[in-house]
């Protein structure tokens, strides 16, 4: 683990810094209006019109987004102070972080005090001690994202724009008010001012009006977290330290939960209150040691030595519990927060408890390297560590993961023939290195055990006194065979920088091949009548080129600065387990079946589904390619119709400075890569985004290019290329204006440095993507699936930067 | 000497890195026990078996949803059109193999499958109880066989716990399956393991019986026309004595009437409030009426609840009035079976003004569940009404139907009046297949052997190429309209060269590159 740590540096100094930041949601898709929304189930004939007339005054056109999101603010402050000499440095601060979410209210919020106190002091000639600490405090509320089930960002595309979002008594449409003369449907939820959250009569699905989503469930999270080092570096003979080093990390973390009795629509509703806590805290702790040798021999001989060890192991410990109602059991005392904890629970409320079982993971290692470099001209390296996974990761003989490395680099510069060239070329260095690195992904559990568990209980009476039989079987089919995962890299690549450093340029090669690549929750058969252990089912190959150009230059008192970063990625799987050959399915959405893949001669989770011809134009219905030519549209029609992973990833940082004003300027983007759009569904008369349904076919467009409403084949069509589209994008992260004013100014006032700025992030981003924010989309099995994932929001920052 | 120690510091820091720690790598794991070393005592043995009935009873959703929607008896229904498209899909014979109730099942049968290897494989011969394990085992590995074949004709033979390279099964031949299913059968009956209920109105018995294991027997022989020895199978069961017709129709497959006289297997649920998410089950939420659409009366909530309504499978009017030639618009079975829109009206149910549902006019009384049947601990989400897998009824029924085959009109005349009898039908003589046929279909209806039984009687298309050709519409006054939603005759109903064989599951089909899809699919 590598953790860079802040170190106080010369004089003392304090530095206080502040950052406020307005946030707002920055990219909506377009769905249908109310009166497109009704025309839309009118022609599909799901919704009938005397519903429309009964249900909606021509009127209402309510844009959920706008009820749902908001402009918010956060707060960042933090002052530190630090010092240092030739004998230690001390650094401290403090910082308190206050943001709340996009989410109209006060529903995501994020709270955070952070601590930091780092220190080291030469104590003796031979010994120098060195220790880093942070503390925080934190507290959250959430909402639900990135499921097709239950996301606030997809209900806002989902619902109806024909419910209004909030009702007042007097204006209260039938379905609502035949809920308040009743309590068997739980409770319509309000702002407590006599507005009460819509409830559509049309959209019927988890996805709720915003506003109960968010209102019928309250769900904090508080937690305080210690971490650090303490170091002991012995210096007992000349070149030689040793190094004890203890890494800890002490957590803790308390969870309250409350589900209100709450009516969102006839399937979703409840008059009754649950209560959840929970407390877990976990405690980790590394322990290092290693002895490091270097010397040089005569001017050019540089040499060193390191070999150590280290052993880790991390506890978790937690209880949590609840209390539920029933339909005839409200589950508390009284309908009154202050009656929300489990001592005011109703006797008869279904308890249920977890917990209070210990869960370890421990880790061993062993590691050495060897290096030599001739006069920084010739540089090679070689390294080799051994890892040992704990018993409930990896079963016992396939353990331990043995990883060499080796890299050579040649300083080109550095050789007397170059010397004429200095004037040009003020560096150039070749580079190759070649190494292996083992994960074990996300294993743990003892996935690869064949172990009997339970299946549930089985009643042997048929009432009155239980007597049960616990039935119990093979929880999986179990891999003893299982090992660790094996990625290889090898890397050829050169530095240089010209004209007085002013133009630099880094290229690199790399080629990266993933071996036993650990694959989890896979089926190899239904046949087999069991779940699958993990195993080891592929190898991945990637390969690309890294590029990087900077360029610097001074023109009389301005500063121009342009850095360009450019990474190709190509990724293929070039292997996989002969039990798996058909490949293996990863995501799913909703009931249409699985939409990525990994599979042979394919990028890594590729998508997987229909390729989508056009729309019949004498039925309206969508029609797909029949790639087997038997006539049917079929399973063995589906193949390759995108990828998650991008070609092409780039970045552009702008920079200029003069006098006292700097401005910065960077932006990333992506090519190559698609997003699966699983923002529609349809079997529900939800709202639809305006690019599946504005050009659609009717009797009277003939030529539309996507379906008819309500046309046959829409399971094919959510999982065929229709809903793939290019997630090529280009995002301004950041412009970035700065003023730092003249020395004699602040140190009139005292001050050593001042500097204010302000800056715009995420602010503009340039997509076709018809979606949310093409920059965040599902990971692992499901990158470049979107769901309906928290989006990036747009920020303006505006921020202040003193130095006493 | 502060070298020294200095060195000797180091030297033990060292030290305690290095050792020891291989030790610690070792972590137990909790709540699990040995696969190498269980399987040795009885109660291991029947812990063994229960995982099967476990297993057996959550196949019951599928298994009854998937199987009733491929018949002429119901609409699928639902909240609306396209609330679970996965049912209309059945229901209108345009589903795909990428199908999630049959590919639910296909997998149940395979995991029965599994669990009874599991027991043959391990559990010994050297007691009663674990001899009984083992009958127990073979009898769900027959029914589940049975199931596979009679729908999918050769799926893949899996008679043991699979190794990895054994993962691509290829296609079984059907008359292999018959094979094991028969020495299945026959072997589990002959250990003379199994139990037997202690008497006709014994409710106490829980797990399979030899009878249940003789009636399943019989099946498998009337399925391949061996009809004598599937007469001889049925005659051992009536013959026992230990079963008979339950007296009160009304509540045949009621919780009320839990394990009666007349049921020859049952998977068992229980209220217990403390668990009562052991009882998990979707199924009973999904059958119950559409009652966020309707207006109750309070005497109707205080006995069937209002929570998790979702109106699933309504009875067609083909059914209706299938029932109506039979026994008259009053007939007891009828009226015990099916109640229509202005019956409901009157026990207190009602369409809300406005709102309208997908059905013809008809609502299922037999399956009808209550409060009673659904403690309000599991919110609408469990079921503690036992499933019923075989009735005596039924095997009457098979009896006649291997009877007559057999030329035994007699015995095929005694078991359907029976059958009738109880049902308040008048009885006769000289009963055809036809007869029988209709006969089944009345007094089966819902309990998930029509489509089968359609294929095997060569009917099923004739009586389901017109599923999904319209969709009817109640509206609160009563009246029924219809919608059309398949436009293009090709796609959907019944197809011959195609639905003879339900499709194998689009997953195994990409899994498993050995097996071949059915023909037409």
């Amino acid at each position: 683990m590598l953790v860079t740590t802040r170190k106080g540096k010369g004089e003392g100094k304090i530095t206080y810094d502040f950052q406020l930041t307005k946030q707002s949601i920055a990219k909506v898709p377009e769905v249908m209006n109310a009166e497109e929304f009704m025309n839309y189930y009118l022609d599909a004939g799901l919704i009938s019109k005397e519903t429309f007339y009964n249900n909606w005054d021509f009127k209402t056109n309510t844009n959920w987004v706008d009820v749902a999101f908001e402009t918010s603010t956060m707060q960042h402050h933090t002052l530190t102070f630090q010092a240092g000499s030739d004998k230690g440095s001390l650094y401290m601060s403090a910082s308190i972080l206050k943001n709340n979410g996009i989410v109209t209210g006060n529903a995501d919020i994020y709270n955070r005090l952070t601590g930091m106190l780092n220190g080291s002091w030469k104590i003796k000639e031979w010994l120098n001690v060195e220790s880093n600490n942070q503390v925080n405090y934190s507290k959250s509320k959430s909402v639900a994202e990135g499921s097709e089930y239950s996301s606030m960002l997809l209900t806002v595309l989902q619902l109806d724009p024909l419910t209004k979002a909030t009702y007042t008594l007097e204006d209260m449409p039938d379905n609502m008010r035949r809920i308040l003369n009743t309590t068997e449907y739980g409770e319509l939820l309000s702002d407590g001012n006599g507005n009460y959250y819509g409830v559509s009569p049309f959209v019927t699905m988890e996805n709720l009006n915003p506003l109960i989503m968010r209102d019928n469930a309250l769900s904090e999270n508080r937690g305080f977290n210690l971490s650090g080092s303490t170091a002991l570096n012995f210096t007992p003979i000349k070149d030689l330290v040793f190094t004890s080093r203890i890494g800890y990390s002490l957590s803790s973390s308390e969870g309250y939960g409350v589900n209100h009795d709450y009516y969102a629509n006839d399937s979703q509703h409840r008059n009754y209150v649950g209560l959840s806590a929970s407390e877990n805290s976990s405690t980790y702790y590394q322990w290092e040691n290693f002895a490091n040798w270097s010397h040089t021999f005569g001017d050019m001989h540089h040499a060193s030595a390191m070999i150590g060890s280290s052993f880790s192991e991390s506890r978790g410990y937690g209880v949590s519990g609840s209390y539920t109602g029933s339909d005839d059991d409200f589950g508390v005392k009284k309908d009154d927060p202050l009656f929300w904890y489990f001592a005011y629970a109703t006797s008869t409320a279904t308890k249920s408890l977890s917990g209070g079982e210990p869960s370890y993971s421990r880790k061993l290692a062993y590691f050495g390297r060897l290096s030599y470099d001739y006069g920084g001209r010739y540089l090679a390296q070689f390294s080799l560590r051994a890892d040992a996974a704990d018993s409930s990761v990896l079963p016992i003989d396939n353990r331990w993961g043995y990883f060499p490395a080796a890299s050579l680099g040649w300083a080109i510069t550095e050789e007397d023939f170059m010397q004429p060239t200095r004037e040009v070329l003020d560096q150039l260095k070749l580079r190759a290195s070649w190494g292996q690195n083992g994960s074990i992904a996300s294993l743990g559990g003892y996935s690869y055990a064949n172990v009997i568990a339970s299946t549930g209980n089985y009643p042997t009476t048929q009432d009155g006194d239980y007597g049960y039989i616990t039935g119990y079987a093979p929880t999986s089919t179990g891999n003893d065979e299982l090992k660790w995962e094996t990625s290889e890299q090898f890397n050829i690549g050169l530095d240089a920088r010209f004209l007085s450093n002013s133009l630099s340029l880094t290229i690199d090669y790399y080629k990266k091949k993933t071996k036993d690549l650990i694959v989890t929750g896979i089926t190899p058969s239904t046949v087999v009548g069991n779940a699958s252990s993990p195993v080891n089912a592929g190898d991945i190959e990637n390969s690309g080129v890294e590029i990087e150009i900077g360029y610097q230059k001074m023109i009389g008192e301005l500063m121009l600065g342009a850095r360009a970063n450019m990474a190709t990625l190509k990724n293929k799987v070039t292997y996989i387990h002969p039990s798996l050959k058909e490949g293996i399915g990863g995501t799913s959405f909703h009931t249409y079946g699985t939409i990525t893949r990994f599979e042979v001669g394919h990028p890594a989770w590729y998508f997987y589904g229909y390729k989508f011809k056009g729309v019949n134009k004498e039925t309206g219905n969508p029609e797909f390619y029949d790639l087997n030519n038997d006539g049917t549209i079929g399973t063995e029609d589906k193949t390759e119709i995108g990828k998650g992973m991008a070609d092409v990833t780039y970045g552009l940082t702008l920079t200029a400075a003069w006098k006292g004003i700097d401005l910065i300027v960077f932006g990333t983007g992506s090519a190559g890569n698609d997003i699966f759009s699983c923002l529609n569904r349809s079997d529900y008369n939800v709202n639809k985004l305006t690019e599946f349904v504005e050009n659609r076919w009717t009797p009277t467009n003939t030529n539309g290019t996507t379906p008819r409403a309500g046309a046959n084949d829409m399971d094919k069509y959510m999982i065929s290329d229709a809903c793939v589209f290019s997630g090529n994008y280009f995002k301004i992260k950041q412009i970035q204006l700065g003023y730092t004013l003249p020395h004699d100014i602040s140190l009139k006032a005292k001050m050593e440095n001042v500097r204010i700025y302000c800056s715009l992030d995420d602010f503009f981003t340039f997509t076709k993507y018809p979606g949310f924010d093409p920059e965040v989309t599902g990971v692992g099995n499901s990158l470049g699936v979107d769901k309906g994932s928290y989006p990036n929001s747009k920020k303006v920052v505006f921020g202040l930067n003193v130095t006493f | 000497m502060k070298r020294t120690l200095i060195y000797s510091l180091m030297a033990g820091a060292m030290a305690m890195g290095f050792s020891g720690c291989t030790d610690e790598l070792e972590i137990s794991q909790h709540g699990v026990l040995n696969y190498e070393t269980y399987y040795q005592t009885d109660e291991d043995a029947q812990a063994a078996a229960a995982a099967i009935y476990l297993q057996m009873r959550g196949l019951a959703y599928n298994y009854l949803i998937a199987k009733n929607c491929l018949t002429d008896d119901f609409y699928a229904a639902g909240g609306g059109r396209n609330d679970n498209a996965d049912f209309e899909q059945l229901n209108e014979f345009t589903f795909t193999p990428n199908q999630n109730l049959l590919q639910g099942m296909f997998e149940s049968y395979y995991q029965i499958i599994y669990k009874a290897n599991v027991v043959l494989g391990h559990v010994g011969e050297d007691s009663e109880t674990k001899l009984r394990c083992r009958a127990e085992a073979r009898v769900f590995r027959a029914f589940a066989n049975f199931e596979l074949t009679t729908l999918w004709g050769n799926p893949p033979v899996v008679d043991h716990e699979l190794n990895s390279s054994e993962y691509s099964r290829p296609n079984g031949s059907t008359e292999e399956l018959w094979a094991l299913i028969e020495s299945d059968l026959k072997e589990a009956i002959e250990s003379g393991a199994l139990k037997s209920k202690t008497s006709v109105n014994d409710k106490d018995t829980w797990q399979v019986t030899k009878e249940f294991a003789e009636a399943l027997l019989g099946k498998a022989y009337l399925w391949q026309g061996k009809n004598a020895e599937a007469a001889a199978e049925f005659e051992k069961v009536i013959g026992s004595g230990l079963y008979d017709l339950y007296s009160d129709y009304e509540n045949v497959i009621q919780v009320s009437a839990k394990n009666n006289c007349e049921s020859l297997f049952e998977t068992v649920r229980v209220y217990d409030k403390e668990n009562v998410f052991d009882n998990w089950d979707f199924c009973g939420a999904m059958l119950r009426w559409r009652l966020d659409k309707m207006e109750m009366t309070d005497e109707f909530k205080a006995v069937f609840g209002t929570s998790q309504n979702y109106g699933f499978l309504a009875p067609t009017k083909d059914l209706y009035d299938a029932f109506v030639a039979e026994e008259g618009k009053n007939g007891y079975r009828l009226n015990a079976t099916m109640k229509t829109y202005d019956q409901m009206r009157n026990i207190g149910m009602s369409l809300i003004v406005g709102q309208s549902i997908i059905n013809e006019g008809y609502f299922m009384w037999k399956w009808r569940s209550g409060i009673d049947s659904c403690p309000s601990e599991g919110y609408g989400f469990c079921y503690t009404n036992n499933f019923r897998w075989m009735r005596l009824a039924e095997v009457y029924l098979l009896a006649a139907e291997a009877n007559l085959a057999a030329g035994n009109q007699t015995k095929c005349d005694e078991y359907m009046n029976k059958v009738r009898t109880r049902a308040q039908v008048a009885t006769k003589s000289g009963y055809t297949l036809a007869d029988i046929q209709n006969e089944k279909r009345l007094e089966l209806c819902g309990e998930s052997v029509r489509f089968q039984d359609l294929l095997r009687w060569g009917l099923a298309y004739d009586k389901l190429k017109d599923n999904g050709a319209r969709c009817p519409q109640l509206q609160s006054n009563g009246e029924v309209t219809y919608v059309t939603y398949n436009n293009d005759v090709n796609l959907y109903g019944f197809k011959k060269g195609k639905h003879e064989h339900l499709p194998y599951p689009e997953t195994e089909i990409e899994l498993n590159s050995a097996i071949e899809q059915n023909p037409g699919w």
